[in-house]
């Protein structure tokens, strides 16, 4: 299925390669640097790309193609979610994906890529799994071996992927049980001119950071489960008893893991949390930027970390504007105008205002350029989606298994509304 | 970057592996193995270390054997005998009783890749699929795969591929999954695995407990196996309902495809799952990277062509985001295209305005196309699309007007009762447009309509006058009908000019088409104005065809095709794309079997459609010196390979080829070797004669021949067709029985 793998940078380089079934010539990113040629911008690549005897597959991730080369029919889709999932293991090996944490670490991603495809075909992916093959690299791990006591090898089979419940490794023990769920909603919105919503929608996400003993089974319940139109499902929960009950109950993976990702759709209104007010003019040789942000629907809470950017348009040379609060810079080669406004006081709403001017002789730009606002509003879900309770059934050690004893874990519920893709046009 | 490393480099790392003070301590003697594979990666030649990593590889250290086995793994093929000592130790290491090691040791074993070595890998290999760890089998089971290519003969046996199907049953999801893909190469030749209802049925139920990736693979080879009653399709469906739910994409639209499969005689139900796989996969556009959004698009495009209105009320989450990369922009419009119906039409082609005024001219352009496209497949919208694209036209960007002048050129064919909204705007045009087929169109749109401007024909005029700096042949060639069909309306003020183009054109231009074009109108016009006029307006009054490549209804749809690269691309642009890579594989191996010289046999296949033919004339009297001169002379040389039948004698051959006129010249002795002779031809093509002389060189022990031929040819025009046509005749007689 996915025969091999080109990473290259944005340079053009191709830095590492990997090859699952026999050696396939460099030659074949010559395809990939021919449409890469013909995109203006790094991101403007086709993901999929014929040649004549393969197909190749990329995802543009922390400025680097992660190129994958294809030879029969594939599921595209396959690939792809493939291609993210090496990436995040990177990341969440390395603290980030980037090329010189690669390079640094070269003989762990070679590792982590062994063991993660063999002959083309997927095989782990799991990073508990993987991180017990594998050790992670350095620094991380010892501070792991210094809390821990173990050593750096791992050469035990990883017991998880022979427990019955293949997430989970067995035998887990810890002195504090914990568990905190972060309920995280992001707003995809785009706002046209006069503030009205275009189009609006919440895509959240549950992330849990699960610490519990033995093989602890949980059932978290919701106050209000209905709103979740469109859920998908970390492999751990069981299906039939969100369908009946819609409560979620499942076996938690040991760390880290994102147990649902929701969607709440067009049908409930969404409630947009802050507004922009801009104010937007070109005319020959200049222009007037006046851009007021304030709160809207918020539930009282405070909207923090505020930022604005702006992608002027290209004739546009410089800009000198006064903010009432925060900072604000304009990158004038790639002409983006970022604001870094910080919380909003509702009582004293932040604008930033000034002039703008134009290359001299061109025409005033056609059409204004669209604002993108990022913020964070701590405590709340934007939905309205609350949790009930989490109750949880364990078992402390395998030599107690026939009573099932209940222990006390720390347990908390985070919540969190953030902008994901915000767009107000102007 | 590749580079060499010096022999110092080596013996530096050389002397290092063999230090006792080195190999005494693990984590010294891991950095050093780590500048080793670091330098390979780079691109060093590393393999003279290749005795001293064997030697490395036995050790304790898990890491330092994965790192040596990399490293054997990358040289086992340039250093085949050396490869032999690495054997040793890795047979050994599938002993280990830590199953990691067993694993790691049988795939790097398979990973060799050389032939000489199965004989020592077929043991360990049947050991493995035996043994009690499950990360074992999985690599044993991968590594009957990965040895299928260079061992069938082991593989294929029937005891290895039942034991294969035995293990299907294993407790261990992944040997499963494994398992199956193995047996599908495997099997390949008889279609692949077999999945019959018990398969099928133990598959179903261990659905959840596959992997993402394992679900996506069962849920493929689930395709092979077709439920015979409803009762236990719905069962199957209520089974596998949880993987349209799950987070991974590919899981999805793996799934997606199964329920289609599953209800492929059920149009109700299929209706059911769409709806139900709607919003999965509107959450991959929402949320997933650019990259999958793309993919989900093309897939909802070729879904839309079955059934057009699922996405009707989800029309906004199709609007662009200023950040999109320009192909989710692009496929996005695309699929808006698609969707547009009377209720939701004002609203797509208000949003498609806004792009109009995008920084990204191919996206401006794309977006005025879709206008014009909504506005082709609903008549109802016409005048609406219509109106924003002249309101778009205002903005005075050449781009911008290009683009809305070939839209419009589609649509006022369509929708005559425009015409008057366009003609008006076409003189404010002329001096925006200046690319080729832009201009050509505002030319053609000003010959068929410009007649009701005033001063229509002085626009042409204006361009008549700068006809000679004109480069694009279509811009002439539509310049020429419009000034004649203007003529027609109004010949008192266009008589003069177009004499002047004709002129132009007929006496001064070099493209043959334009003067083609000219010199027809101008004896048309000279014979009888009538009949011109019935020939040259003639053209308008055609039903014109609209040429729409991805217009809905034209593709095929399969529903096996979801869920592959072919929704990416359009049934049809697939099919011409296998189309060309089956060709030109086939042109590979034609060449790597051939000489690298010319083989006129191969071009002469290609070249069938030529009209020119050749044919061989009755003797004509050459003598031995002519010859001999002629030879020197001629420069038009080729060279034909062909394999030589030792069954037949050389003088058979003679023989044949002058029943074939192509005539002996002198020959060497029936048994000399090499064989030679001369001969010579007269081919006549195209009223013309042209003399060939060959010289024919039979090699007995290589059983090949080599022919030069030489030919009278003084043109090239000439000599192409006469070579290959000559080319083939020769094969042709000398490979007859």
């Amino acid at each position: 299925m996915i025969h091999s793998l080109f990473m290259i940078n944005s340079a053009g380089d191709i830095f590492m390669e990997k090859h699952w079934k026999s050696v396939i010539s460099r030659s074949v990113c010559d395809y990939f640097f021919e449409e890469q040629q013909k995109a203006n911008s790094p991101e403007d690549v086709n993901p999929v790309i014929s040649t004549p005897h393969h197909y190749l597959i990329h995802i543009y991730r922390e400025n680097i193609y992660f190129v994958a080369v294809c030879t029969t029919e594939v599921p595209p889709l396959f690939v792809i979610e493939f291609l993210h999932r090496v990436v995040d293991t990177f990341t969440d090996y390395f603290g980030d994906g980037g090329e010189t944490a690669i390079k640094d670490n070269y003989v762990i991603v070679y590792e982590l890529l062994e063991e993660m495809l063999d002959n083309g075909f997927p095989l782990a992916t799991e990073s508990n799994i993987l991180k017990e093959l594998i050790k992670p690299p350095n620094i991380l791990r010892t501070v792991v071996n210094t809390v821990t006591g173990s050593s750096n090898l791992a050469d035990t089979l990883p017991t998880g992927q022979l427990s019955n419940v293949p997430w989970r490794r067995a035998g887990v023990k810890y002195t504090n049980n914990e568990a905190y769920f972060d309920v995280i909603e992001e707003i995809d919105a785009i706002i046209d001119k006069q503030g009205s919503t275009v189009f609006a929608d919440i895509q959240g996400v549950i992330d849990c950071c699960v610490k519990l003993s033995g093989m602890p089974d949980l059932t978290l319940s919701f106050m209000n489960p209905r709103i979740l139109d469109d859920v998908s499902f970390h492999p751990c929960v069981r299906f039939k008893r969100w369908e009946s009950e819609r409560v979620l109950s499942f076996v938690p993976p040991d760390g880290n893991f994102r147990l649902i990702s929701y969607h709440v759709g067009s049908q409930n209104m969404v409630a947009i949390p802050v507004y922009v007010k801009p104010n937007i003019s070109f005319r020959e040789g200049g222009g007037r930027f006046d851009v007021t942000v304030g709160p809207k629907q918020t539930m009282g809470k405070l909207v923090e970390s505020v930022v604005i950017t702006c992608a002027m348009p290209k004739v546009v040379l410089n800009m000198n504007l006064t903010p009432t609060q925060g900072t604000y810079t304009f990158d004038p080669v790639a002409k983006v105008l970022t604001w870094d406004v910080g919380k909003i006081n509702p009582q004293k709403l932040p604008n930033l205002r000034g002039n703008i001017s134009l290359q001299s002789g061109s025409p005033p730009p056609e059409s204004n350029p669209a604002i993108s606002v990022q913020f964070k509003i701590q405590q709340m879900a934007v939905s309205g989606l609350k949790v009930n309770r989490l109750d949880m059934y364990g078992e402390s050690s395998p030599k107690k298994s026939f009573s099932f004893e209940k222990y006390k874990p720390f347990k908390g519920v985070k919540y969190l509304t953030k902008a994901g893709n915000f767009q107000v046009r102007t | 970057m590749p580079f060499f490393a010096g022999n110092d480099t080596i013996k530096e790392l050389r002397t290092a592996l063999s230090d006792p003070a080195v190999q005494a301590d693990k984590n010294r003697y891991r950095q050093v193995l780590r500048r080793v594979v670091s330098l390979m990666t780079d691109g060093a030649d590393m393999s003279p270390l290749f005795p001293d990593i064997i030697k490395a590889s036995a050790t304790p250290d898990l890491v330092q054997k994965k790192l040596t086995y990399l490293y054997i793994c990358n040289y086992a093929a340039t250093q085949q005998d050396l490869a032999l000592l690495a054997v040793n130790t890795l047979q050994k290491d599938c002993l280990e009783p830590n199953p990691m090691v067993r694993g790691l040791a049988l795939r790097t074993m398979c990973s060799l890749r050389i032939p000489s070595l199965v004989e020592y890998i077929q043991m360990p290999l049947k050991r493995g699929l035996q043994d009690s760890s499950a990360y074992v089998r999985r690599n044993a089971v991968n590594g009957c795969a990965k040895m299928l290519h260079i061992a069938p003969e082991l593989i294929q046996d029937a005891s290895m591929i039942d034991q294969l199907y035995g293990m299907i049953r294993d407790k261990d999801p992944i040997v499963v999954v494994n398992c199956l893909q193995a047996l599908e190469e495997i099997l390949q030749a008889e279609g692949g695995v077999v999945v019959n209802k018990n398969i099928a049925h133990y598959l179903l139920n261990r659905v959840q407990d596959f992997s993402e990736w394992g679900q996506c693979q069962v849920l493929h080879f689930l395709l092979k196996y077709k439920p015979a009653e409803e009762e236990e399709t719905f069962d199957i469906m209520n089974i596998v309902d949880v993987c349209l739910k799950h987070s991974n994409s590919g899981v999805i639209m793996a799934a997606l495809k199964y329920f289609l499969f599953l209800t492929e005689d059920m149009p109700q139900i299929q209706e059911q799952v769409y709806n139900r796989a709607k919003s999965p996969l509107l959450n991959i556009i929402t949320s997933g990277g650019p990259e999958l959004s793309y993919v989900a698009l093309c897939h909802i495009q070729y879904i839309l062509t079955t059934s057009p209105g699922l996405f009707n009320k989800d029309f906004k989450k199709f609007f662009c985001r200023y950040n999109d990369p320009l192909y989710v922009k692009t496929k996005k419009l695309h699929v808006l295209t698609e969707m547009a119906t009377d209720g939701t039409e004002s609203d797509i082609v208000e949003e498609l305005s806004m792009y109009c005024t995008d920084v990204s001219t191919d996206l401006a352009t794309a977006s005025i196309q879709a206008i014009g496209k909504i506005a082709r497949r609903l008549p109802t919208s016409a005048s609406h699309c219509v109106g924003t694209l002249l309101k778009i036209h205002g903005l005075q960007q050449e781009h911008i007007t290009s683009a809305v002048l070939m839209a419009l050129k589609d649509l006022v064919l369509l929708y005559p009762d425009i015409i008057p909204k366009v003609t008006p705007l076409l003189p404010n045009c002329v001096d925006l447009v200046q690319e080729g087929p832009a201009k050509a169109t505002l030319v053609w749109l000003l010959g068929q309509y410009g007649h009701t401007l005033p001063n229509g024909p002085y626009i042409l005029e204006d361009m008549i006058e700068n006809v000679a700096s004109e480069i694009s042949i279509q811009v002439k060639l539509e310049l020429l009908t419009a000034t004649a069909k203007m003529f027609f309306s109004r010949p008192a003020e266009c008589q003069d000019m177009l004499g002047r183009l004709l002129e132009y054109c007929i006496d001064e231009d070099t493209n043959m088409a334009v003067r083609d074009r000219a010199l027809m109108y101008y004896r048309l016009l000279h014979t009888d104005v009538q009949q011109a006029r019935r020939v040259i307006l003639g053209a308008a009054n055609r039903p014109v065809q609209i040429q729409d490549s991805d217009a809905p209804g034209q593709e095929i749809i399969d529903l096996q095709d979801l869920n592959t690269l072919v929704p990416i691309y359009g049934r049809r642009s697939w099919d011409v794309m296998v189309e060309e890579q089956r060709r030109k594989e086939q042109q590979t191996k034609l060449t790597n079997g051939t000489s690298n010289e010319t083989d006129m046999g191969a071009e002469g296949g290609e070249e069938d459609d030529l009209e020119e033919t050749i044919s061989l004339l009755s003797p004509s009297n050459l003598t031995p010196q002519e010859f001999e001169t002629k030879w020197e002379e001629l420069d038009c040389v080729t060279t034909v390979h062909l394999d030589y039948d030792p069954t037949h004698s050389p003088n058979g051959l003679l023989q044949k080829l002058e029943g074939a006129h192509i005539f002996t010249m002198a020959s060497s002795p029936e048994d000399a070797a090499p064989w030679k002779a001369f001969l010579f031809a007269v081919a006549e093509m195209k009223d013309q004669t042209h003399l060939v002389l060959v010289e024919l060189c039979v090699d007995r022990t290589a059983a090949t021949m080599q022919a030069t031929c030489k030919f009278d040819a003084d043109q090239m025009e000439a000599a192409v067709p006469l070579i290959s046509q000559f080319g083939r005749i020769l094969r042709g007689t000398i490979t007859s029985p």
